[in-house]
């Protein structure tokens, strides 16, 4: 056990201050940043100058006021967000006024587009804004909403109806999800619980791709210039495997401290108003857990390959596996209690996930957090016994990567 | 005293090591010999406690070795290669360590070793700044900084220029007039002729001859008649009594058929050509290297070609 130690205090001291780990501390955090954050941000973001457009209205109705309205909405700079030039078109000059504007927008003059309102026979009155992109969806909602409002109360006036109750029957009621638990009850943010547990999935996934395969790489380049053996002769395979899974675990902390540190200095209000962050004290064995459970997968298997190459094709199918609970996260989301997925609940390939996943949603009784981790606890033990079995004879084999039928040998023999 | 008593360590469809037993006693240089795939690495393997044999042991002191066992041994692989961005002290310190010293005496050793390899220097540095030879000497040092009582050294001289190799040599020997049981495994014979008192010669995993080089040299029998001459020697080969005659045009290796004294067909050899010197001597470890093995290899072959013919 004290050779153990040895070899995880190598590990982490060697990892802690290697090029890769700071780099992945560091660039892990912004790309998360950048993935969740950037669509948002183009999408969101304002034009910055007013937008020359005309209305052309053949039923005649509406084009004064709806001119009038949209000329009020203001960008986010403050200026107005429509230029409307008025031009009064003769009914019977509408198919041609049409034409000469089309030309107008498709030849870019200062016009952007145009807001055309018509009658269908069939389906009443209709709308469109022709242009030559299709436009911001802000624009679009403003125009669809402005119209709207304007008809509905054009239509609401011809039937005599006051002003107040006009106001209150447009008024839209939103519904709220409410989650009732032990200790009350507190509402529920889909977008917020899914993004959570995403969250919270893709760190594993992260911090696995870079342990994982930092460890499956140090394994081979121990194999291959044969240091192998000389710690062999120092200690045995199994305290060899566990030093390594300890010193891969205390590096992860120091990994997720350093997060930790940085999102709380960040966005602390806003995560603790996350139920995934409010149940940290599960959260956190759940991910110690599944992390221990890879890893000493990882252990195993890392033994029997020989080249980088190999190395690489086995961690990537090994991180496909922690990153499938994330298909079943909408199902998990929107029906916690199904009977698959509470089996998912106790397989220890997904258990972590679907249970995190699950926690955010429903109250998930503590009497059954404790047969998932005991179940995942009793796992770990399982493959880290089989993985040094595979360990201490995979690590003294080279040439080719042993068969399914030579790695059953392996696990019988002593 | 290390006693490797009838260990046999097979595989699933091969037998690696097939009852050999040999004892090393300290003091003195054990010479590990064999062709390549011989069973020498699967034999270190069990000496240092890497692989378990599938029958037989090995004894320290007449004892089994207990679980300390690997705190006494010290390994230089043949394959050489060291963590390259680790800093050059904080790997022998690891490896001390791990060998169950403290971090510090680890580092004065350490030290110590650096100074006596003259390259005290490099012990901040990392190890790919390191040239090749430098690294080696790493290496050698990880396998004696913790004072091992048994010493496996597994091609010790490849890679080194001849300087650092009288070093290197310099060392070993120091260690073996210190007293420690010291296992050399190389294909370098001249070496092993020069430094081992005893040697071990293995084949398809079996012993095919051992014991101290004078015994080996002596059952081996066949003595060389070495002459340096002037003139046309190739009637040498035609005289009676000679076996093989290896003619180089001023320098020749006759060897005798069994039974005859070298000395009787010398005066023979005189007439013939002008004679600048000539000495009678015992075989080489490397002319028994190879005669062994060959006659080892016929040996099997023959026999298996006996076994097809009867079937």
């Amino acid at each position: 056990m004290k050779k153990a130690f040895e070899v995880a205090k190598w590990e982490y001291l060697q990892k802690v201050t290697s090029k890769e780990f700071i780099i992945s501390v560091v660039i892990t955090p912004v790309i998360f940043l950048v993935f969740s954050l950037l669509p948002t941000l183009l999408a969101d973001k304002d034009s910055d100058a007013p937008k020359a457009i005309t209305i052309l209205d053949s039923t005649g109705l509406y084009a004064p006021e709806l001119a009038t309205k949209l000329e009020k909405q203001k960008l986010d700079n403050g200026q107005p967000r429509f230029v409307i030039p008025r031009t009064d078109v003769a009914p019977n000059q509408i198919v041609e006024t049409k034409k000469r504007l089309d030309d107008s927008v498709v030849n870019r003059t200062v016009l952007e587009g145009y807001i055309y309102i018509y009658d269908k026979p069939d389906s009443g009155v209709q709308l469109e804004f022709r242009s030559k992109s299709i436009g911001s969806f802000r624009d679009l909602g403003i125009i669809e909403n402005t119209f709207n409002n304007i008809r509905r109360e054009k239509m609401l006036e011809h039937e005599n109806i006051k002003q107040s109750l006009l106001d209150s029957l447009t008024k839209n009621v939103g519904l709220q999800s409410v989650k009732i638990t032990t200790e009350g009850v507190e509402e529920i943010d889909f977008e917020k619980q899914f993004f959570s547990t995403f969250i919270i999935i893709m760190a594993l996934f992260f911090i696995l791709m870079f342990t994982g395969g930092s460890l499956v790489r140090s394994l081979v380049e121990e194999k291959s210039n044969r240091l192998i053996e000389i710690i062999l002769s120092s200690c045995k395979a199994e305290d060899l495997l566990l030093g390594k899974v300890m010193g891969l675990t205390l590096l992860v902390l120091t990994q997720m401290g350093i997060w930790a540190l940085l999102a709380v200095g960040y966005a602390g209000p806003m995560l603790a108003t996350t139920s995934a962050f409010q149940n940290l004290h599960i959260v956190i064995p759940y991910f110690l857990l599944a992390f221990l459970f890879y890893v000493s997968i990882f252990v195993g298997v890392g033994s029997i390959v020989n080249t980088e190459q190999e190395a690489q094709q086995i961690t990537g199918y090994l991180t496909l596996l922690v990153i499938f609970p994330v298909v079943l996260l909408m199902p998990i989301i929107q029906n916690p209690d199904q009977e698959l997925v509470k089996i998912f609940a106790y397989i220890p390939f997904t258990s972590p996930l679907v249970m995190i996943a699950r926690m955010n949603v429903v109250s998930v009784p503590f009497y059954e957090h404790l047969i998932a981790m005991g179940i995942l606890l009793l796992s770990i033990i399982l493959v880290i016994k089989l993985s040094v079995k595979i360990f201490r004879i995979g690590i003294l084999s080279y040439g080719k990567i042993p068969s399914m039928k030579e790695l059953m040998n392996w696990l019988r023999s002593n | 005293m290390l006693e490797v008593k009838n260990i046999r360590k097979e595989y699933k469809n091969v037998v690696a090591v097939d009852d050999v037993s040999f004892k090393v006693e300290p003091g003195k240089i054990f010479g590990l010999l064999g062709p390549n795939g011989a069973g020498k690495t699967t034999t270190i393997r069990m000496i240092l406690d890497i692989i378990k044999p599938t029958a037989g042991e090995i004894l320290i002191d007449g004892k089994q070795p207990g679980k300390e066992f690997q705190k006494y041994t010290g390994y230089l692989p043949e394959e050489r290669g060291l963590y390259k961005k680790s800093k050059v002290l904080d790997i022998i310190k690891y490896f001390g360590c791990l060998k169950g010293m403290t971090p510090k005496d680890a580092e004065n050793e350490g030290i110590q070793w650096l100074k006596r390899l003259e390259i005290t220097d490099y012990k901040k540095r990392k190890v790919q700044e390191l040239s090749k030879g430098n690294q080696q000497k790493i290496q050698f040092i990880i396998a004696v900084v913790h004072n091992p009582r048994i010493l496996v050294l597994d091609e010790p001289f490849s890679g080194f220029d001849p300087i650092n190799q009288e070093i290197v040599r310099d060392e070993i020997l120091r260690l073996k007039e210190e007293g420690r049981t010291i296992i050399l495994s190389t294909h370098q014979m001249d070496m092993a002729e020069k430094m081992c008192e005893t040697i071990f010669l293995i084949a398809n995993g079996k012993e095919v001859t051992g014991g101290p080089i004078k015994e080996v040299k002596r059952r081996f029998g066949k003595e060389i008649i070495k002459i340096e001459y002037e003139g046309n020697g190739d009637f040498i080969k035609g005289l009676p009594g000679v076996k093989t005659a290896d003619l180089y045009g001023n320098f020749g290796e006759i060897e005798t058929e069994d039974g005859i004294d070298p000395n009787s067909v010398l005066p023979a050899i005189f007439n013939g050509v002008a004679l600048r010197s000539f000495s009678i001597e015992a075989p080489t470890l490397n002319r028994i290297f190879i005669d062994t093995i060959k006659q080892n290899e016929n040996g099997t072959s023959s026999k298996q070609n006996n076994q097809g013919a009867t079937r």
